[in-house]
């Protein structure tokens, strides 16, 4: 079984690469869920990503942490475009610079959207990774894969506050292929994750990345079991 | 003779009314500001078109990287366009991103700019990425970018008409910082570690 949950600080260094402590130590703090981890509860190989920006709130920019296994790899990055939904966001995207990852997040339905030339500050081209929803439809987990996401507080914050923006706009009331409105599709999308079978939400309001401000601190074996 | 030159404060308000203007506001992302303008008149980052004291067109300029320029705003009253005003904005620029070292230029477009996609190509910007759905309003944002050599420079600057001037002046920024650099490199006899776009400006400059 493949077990997905979010990263608190009291064990988030043993699902993280070495080379990228650092940067997942600066997100980790966030009282949003930041960084993501599957697991194989068998191996306990793992694969992490987490979220890089959300500085825009219908779109958020997701960034990687480290894997050992290619399928635990598209499994996470699913999860985070589902998370993502369940904020109220329309877009997810990756700017890749490791090119032997790109064909993984292919698998997982990212498009590949082009890239940008010598973007790092070493010049290596960036490839620009996007997934919309509303167009490319909701990913599904494997069956194999149990995924725990957390909507606090400040989650609920972010959802209510893109559904006003999104009311303000005049797009508000386009219709989809489904004859939906966006908001109605936005809608469909959140209740259709929340009533999927192997996605367990965990509604915890004073939820925290930091395991000492947050109302409960898992333990990784936590979600090595089927909660739901 | 038009002017290609460094907006000044007394040129905000006719910058903001080109902006403003009801046929270029949908494309540039609704209605600007005035404060955004005068800071970025201040950083000397807003290059205006002038004829027979009028400022007729505007680009407003920065940088996200060191060594990748960016386009933000541009505009023209609309019985100037299709007389090369853009163009000449664009190459300009471009002069100002090689005094301050950087190659890659890049600008935005949002999807239902018709205008753009024309006019880019034109001087050597290519169509790299398309963001679906980035703008809020679900509108794709497409990512132009042009690696400038001299080559590219020189043919980019072939498409400017005879009649535009271009105006570095002596208060401008990025030329003050050059040649400092370039005086200091000289006093330390480092000159040719300069790098391959700064010798160009240098040598362009010469020219000119």
């Amino acid at each position: 079984m493949i077990a997905i949950f979010p990263l608190q600080t009291n064990y988030f260094s043993d699902f993280v690469d070495t080379s990228f402590i650092k940067s997942a130590r600066s997100l980790i703090k966030k009282n949003l869920p930041s960084i993501l981890t599957a697991v194989d509860t068998e191996t306990k190989e793992y694969a992490t990503m987490g979220w890089r920006s959300r500085r825009t709130s219908h779109a958020c920019e997701i960034t990687y942490f480290g894997h050992q296994r290619d399928d635990l790899l598209i499994e996470v990055s699913k999860s985070l475009i589902l998370c993502s939904i369940l904020e109220g966001r329309k877009r997810i995207e990756i700017y890749n610079e490791f090119e032997d990852i790109n064909e993984i997040f292919e698998k997982a339905g990212f498009v590949n959207e082009g890239f940008h030339p010598k973007f790092t500050k070493d010049f290596l081209d960036v490839t620009v990774f996007g997934f919309v929803p509303s167009i490319d439809g909701l990913p599904s987990l494997g069956s194999e894969t149990f995924a725990n996401f957390v909507i606090s507080n400040d989650v609920l914050i972010y959802r209510n506050k893109n559904f006003d923006l999104y009311k303000k706009d005049k797009d508000w009331d386009r219709l989809s292929n489904s004859k939906l409105t966006f908001g109605e599709e936005l809608n469909r999308e959140i209740s259709e994750i929340e009533s999927t079978a192997n996605i367990n939400i965990l509604n915890i309001p004073k939820w925290s990345g930091d395991s000492n401000k947050s109302d409960i601190a898992y333990k990784p074996e936590d979600f090595y079991v089927n909660n739901k | 003779m038009r002017k290609v030159r460094l907006g000044l404060e007394k040129d905000i308000d006719e910058i903001q009314n080109i902006y403003n203007h009801k046929d270029n506001r949908e494309f540039l992302g609704g209605f600007t500001m005035r404060d955004p303008i005068s800071a970025k008149v201040a950083l000397g980052s807003e290059i205006v078109v002038e004829e027979d004291g009028k400022i007729v067109g505007a680009d407003q300029c920065g940088f996200d990287h060191s060594h990748r320029w960016r386009h933000q705003l541009v505009g023209v009253y609309p019985e100037f366009k299709r007389q090369r005003i853009a163009t000449s904005m664009y190459v300009f620029s471009m002069l100002k991103a090689m005094l301050s070292g950087r190659f890659i230029m890049h600008d935005y477009i949002v999807s239902d700019n018709c205008i753009m996609p024309i006019l880019l190509p034109t001087i050597g910007y290519k169509l790299e990425a398309t963001q679906r759905s980035k703008v809020r309003r679900h509108k794709d944002i497409s990512h132009w970018v042009k690696e400038m050599t001299e080559e590219s420079f020189l043919e980019s600057l072939q498409r400017v008409p005879s009649n535009y001037e271009f105006i570095l002046s002596d208060n401008d920024k990025y030329l003050a910082n050059f040649k400092k650099l370039i005086n200091e490199l000289e006093n330390q006899d480092l000159i040719n570690q300069v790098t391959e776009n700064r010798k160009f400006a240098l040598k362009f400059l010469d020219i000119k």
